[in-house]
């Protein structure tokens, strides 16, 4: 139960940090580059 | 050199990431890139925080559980890694943001592994956080932050295709 917890929060955590960071960064480019987005592949 | 190169943009696993259509290619080796990167960087954030006294009340000790996870997430992301770096070799290789990112991942797992060493050895009452491995747990701190952010931006900076 507390080991579930605490990979929950950790998962939480990381996924609340690399989407922040990316939803930041596109929205920034989005601004300079007039909507358009990365590169997809 | 330029042989090499074009010999792993050949190899099958290379092709098949970079050129095919299906949903289990590229969209499905980022999306678990990106999945391993969370567990590697949530889990360190949230080792991190409480060893800077985020959560004073929580014992510590039990977040040594959350290692073999981290490094269950580092694996998936070496792996991924590097079939998407194969895939793009020409373009990802010569940009820095790609080799800014490898040093902030190495530096990241160095201190990951230095900080358990010096924290986590000894029963819970005897967890003591130096104050060499509060610097180290920021540094780890800032190499994750960091690592996530030339992740993205490799997206924007080498687009060869």
């Amino acid at each position: 139960m507390e080991l579930t917890l605490i990979v929950l929060l950790a998962v939480f955590v990381g996924t609340a940090l690399v989407g922040v960071v990316g939803y930041a960064i596109d929205r920034s480019a989005a601004a300079r580059n007039e909507g358009q987005g990365p590169a997809t592949r | 050199m330029t042989e090499l190169i074009a010999w792993i943009e050949a190899l099958p696993i290379s092709v098949f990431v970079r050129e095919s259509n299906s949903v289990l290619a590229f969209p499905t080796f980022l999306f678990v890139h990106v999945f391993g990167m969370s567990i590697v960087a949530g889990g360190s954030t949230v080792v991190g925080l409480a060893l800077l006294g985020c959560w004073p009340a929580t014992p510590v000790k039990p977040l040594e559980r959350l290692w073999p996870l981290i490094w269950i997430g580092f694996w998936i992301n070496l792996v991924t890694g590097i079939s998407l770096f194969f895939a793009d070799i020409a373009t990802k290789g010569p940009s820095p943001v790609f080799w800014i990112k490898m040093l902030l991942v190495a530096a990241g797992v160095v201190l990951l592994t230095r900080i358990r060493r010096i924290v986590f050895q000894g029963p819970e009452e005897g967890i003591q956080v130096p104050r060499n491995a509060r610097l180290m747990t920021w540094g780890m701190l800032a190499c994750w932050f960091g690592a996530v952010v030339a992740g993205r931006l490799l997206a924007y900076v080498a687009t060869g295709r």
